[in-house]
């Protein structure tokens, strides 16, 4: 994509929702691959799907547990703003969580999810509303990491 | 999942390698088949993550806690030409240091010799 293209078209929203579990999530995240394929580099899309395997993982991991729902569901929401920024919300429907950002100890094997997603991401945020949990995360626009 | 590890025996050396995806969904099964290796007599435990593709912190962990584990026991865990992808994500959390790496089992042979 050029950047004449870029100036038809405001942005894109692409939103993904499917169970909150291992397999399913898997393919989630694979899909998002493919569409940030079409505007970055890998490098810029291996960071950015760290960040989102993080906050992702997040759900499947802590979100729904010893909850007892029917189906826990996780939605992403993908919006690519060309050569403006780009932003991930990740919403889910489990309890309520704290989002702590101190990077653990080096012989903790837990707890650098958050971290990660702070490091990667110029912005990121979580808010707690109608019940549900939803992780903001933004980042500016960048087609390599040169 | 069974296929991205494989296990190879090197004098008194157990070498792993680990390809594809080192990522929450896969690290329970990794533990399962790695940790009872441990307690085995082999000195040191090389991983060789020289074909891992991705990285998540789940997979950090794993690491963190196969290190612990082989210190307990007086063991060495090498990490073998470790991938870009698994350098990167190791160095984002500021703990690629903490890791001893090797670039061939020989290089550890040789050292124990």
């Amino acid at each position: 994509m050029n950047r004449s293209d870029a100036g038809k078209v405001d942005y894109f929203t692409f939103c993904f929702e499917t169970t909150a579990k291992d397999k399913q999530t898997k393919l989630l995240i694979k899909a998002v691959k493919l569409i940030l394929r079409l505007f970055f580099d890998e490098n810029v899309v291996f960071e950015l799907l760290l960040a989102l395997k993080e906050a992702v993982n997040n759900v499947v991991e802590h979100a729904y547990r010893s909850l007892d729902v029917g189906e826990p569901k996780v939605k992403v929401k993908l919006q690519i703003f060309p050569y403006q920024f780009i932003l991930f919300e990740v919403i889910d429907w489990g309890k309520e969580f704290v989002f702590a950002s101190n990077m653990p100890d080096l012989v903790n094997s837990s707890g650098r999810g958050i971290y990660i997603m702070q490091k990667i991401m110029d912005k990121c945020e979580y808010k707690r509303q109608d019940n549900r949990n939803h992780i903001i995360m933004k980042k500016q626009w960048r087609l390599n990491n040169d | 999942m069974t296929d991205m590890m494989s296990v190879e025996q090197k004098q008194d050396v157990v070498v792993i390698k680990i390809k594809g995806e080192l990522i929450l969904e896969h690290v329970e099964e990794l533990k399962t088949k790695l940790f009872p290796l441990l307690q085995e007599e082999y000195k040191a435990i090389i991983l060789d993550l020289s074909e891992v593709e991705f990285m998540d912190s789940s997979g950090i962990g794993f690491l963190v806690s196969l290190n612990n584990q082989a210190k307990q026991l007086n063991k060495h865990l090498l990490l073998l030409n470790p991938s870009k992808e698994v350098i990167k994500t190791l160095k984002l959390v500021n703990i690629y240091h903490f890791f001893e790496k090797i670039d061939e089992v020989d290089e550890y042979l040789t050292l124990v010799e």
